[in-house]
């Protein structure tokens, strides 16, 4: 999608201000509701840089009561590496639950999978609709927010889903998933935080759909980049707390706990891609809560074609260039600041992308 | 209590008060019955623990938890602390099964429990 065609399409507009007033309105709830939330930010930035100082020691770590707790560890420097192991773990020919996860969209992880000749299910309603339309997320904790209840329907028909309205779609699409998560030979997750004090795995969610991808499949992979890497268990449960207020939804519907269980092969992979040897740590504090996408003004205008590949908005911008890919984008930012405003840590989004204005120049790639 | 009681209201769930409330348990035929280990009285969150119970509360389409009085801790942070000491395995449901994927409406039962009731015990009833 081209940005003159984004500008000009109302139905990504109107979506994103749907979701900002919806989810801006939750956010101020909850912050007004739980004073102590700022307080948590705090405590989980710094952890989250203490962390991001020390990576070798703090995946070391982690990895070792991972292994002590059953857990089968494969580390991954970057993407291709990574969908190479995931792509070893489950084999051919399998039936693959997901539960919606960032980075399993940076490492391109479902169409790997495919190719492999795995059927692969996206299990987050929005995700579902995003993957059968073959587009790609417009937000990070709202995928789909740029499709009419029309056009939902129209997607979801080639999966044998016929409704009428949003609550039809519902219950036939909880149907059909229903038969995949019993069924399926393999589950897949991201992760919101992992603790190195004991190796648990916190996700949040409200549909239900990731506790039963990774709790039912006899094969559980955990996706975990390593900005995801807290020191303890009430660190990890902050960090996850501090990013359900900011997406909007507070308290989750649902908050796993993962560690091997009896009769579970549960793997792990940790991934690289970019972090460890990033210029842009600040951002590795970063809960991905989606907020600093819903309030910028370039991104209400033309989505997430303002970002980079995977990642839209200010936090895209800055999540691409550790990624290795700089955005000659970068260059529309108002530079209006209200990305780090409204941001749970405060991350400094507008001086990382002059920095990255100031590399692309000096590349003489403008 | 009063407060406890709207906050679950609010996330979506049915509660009930009692002075027996495994009793009252007992009478919902067909649903999952759990035994919460901690509650957090500022936000409502229900840690419960068990492999099994983290799957069969998870296929239900009718969940309901039993909140002792005891197990009612301040915060979330204390709930998940008093959860881990009781059991490995821990994870929290605090409302219905949901979702606002399209076009931002707001639908029980998407993949979990379509209904979450909590019965909350009260000695005065």
């Amino acid at each position: 999608m081209s940005l003159y065609s984004t500008v000009s399409n109302m139905l990504i507009r109107e979506g994103i201000k749907r979701t900002r007033t919806n989810l801006g309105r939750a956010v101020k709830e909850n912050l007004e509701r739980h004073s102590y939330l700022r307080k948590y930010s705090e405590d989980v930035k710094r952890a989250k840089l203490e962390v991001a100082g020390d990576y070798d020691y703090w995946i070391d770590r982690t990895a070792r009561v991972l292994e002590e707790n059953g857990a089968e560890v494969h580390l991954a420097e970057n993407g291709k590496k990574a969908r190479e192991l995931c792509g070893e773990i489950i084999g051919r020919g399998k039936v693959v639950v997901k539960g919606k996860s960032m980075i399993s969209e940076e490492i391109g992880l479902r169409e790997y999978l495919e190719r492999l000749g795995n059927e692969v299910w996206e299990t987050d309603l929005g995700e579902l609709i995003i993957q059968l339309a073959d587009d790609r997320p417009m937000h990070v904790i709202a995928p789909a927010l740029h499709y009419t209840k029309e056009e939902a329907a129209k997607v979801l028909k080639k999966v044998g889903v016929d409704g009428r309205d949003p609550e039809e779609l519902v219950r036939k699409v909880r149907q059909v998933m229903r038969e995949k998560f019993l069924n399926a030979d393999a589950g897949i997750s991201g992760c919101n935080a992992i603790s190195a004090e004991t190796g648990r795995v916190f996700l949040v969610e409200n549909e239900g759909n990731i506790r039963l991808s990774t709790s039912l499949p006899k094969i559980y992979v955990a996706l975990i980049s390593v900005d995801k890497i807290l020191p303890d268990d009430v660190l990890a449960l902050k960090s996850i707390l501090v990013q359900s207020a900011f997406l909007g939804t507070y308290p989750p519907s649902y908050i796993n706990v993962n560690l091997p269980v009896e009769g579970q092969e549960f793997h792990v992979v940790i991934i690289d891609n970019g972090r460890t040897g990033t210029e842009f740590r600040e951002q590795l504090s970063c809960v991905k809560c989606g907020r600093c996408q819903l309030e910028c003004p370039v991104f209400q205008l033309a989505g997430n074609v303002w970002g980079g590949r995977v990642y839209g908005g200010p936090m895209g911008m800055v999540w691409s260039a550790i990624l290795g890919e700089l955005r000659k984008e970068v260059f529309m930012c108002t530079l209006c600041g209200k990305c780090r405003v409204v941001c749970p840590m405060e991350i400094d989004m507008p001086e990382m992308i002059r920095k990255i204005r100031k590399m692309l120049l000096e590349m003489n790639q403008i | 209590m009063r407060e406890l009681i709207e906050i679950f209201r609010k996330n979506g769930i049915d509660v009930v008060v009692s002075k027996n409330p495994e009793i009252v348990a007992g009478q919902f035929e067909g649903a999952k019955i759990s035994t919460a280990l901690s509650v957090a009285k500022d936000t409502g969150v229900i840690f419960m623990g068990g492999e099994r119970e983290r799957v069969e509360s998870a296929l239900a389409d009718h969940h309901v938890v039993v909140v002792k009085r005891e197990v009612i801790r301040s915060d979330t942070v204390s709930a998940f602390i008093e959860a881990e000491k009781k059991e490995r395995i821990v994870f929290a449901s605090n409302s219905p099964s949901k979702t606002a994927d399209i076009e931002g409406e707001l639908i029980f039962g998407m993949h979990g429990p379509k209904k979450l009731t909590v019965i909350l015990e009260d000695p005065e009833g």
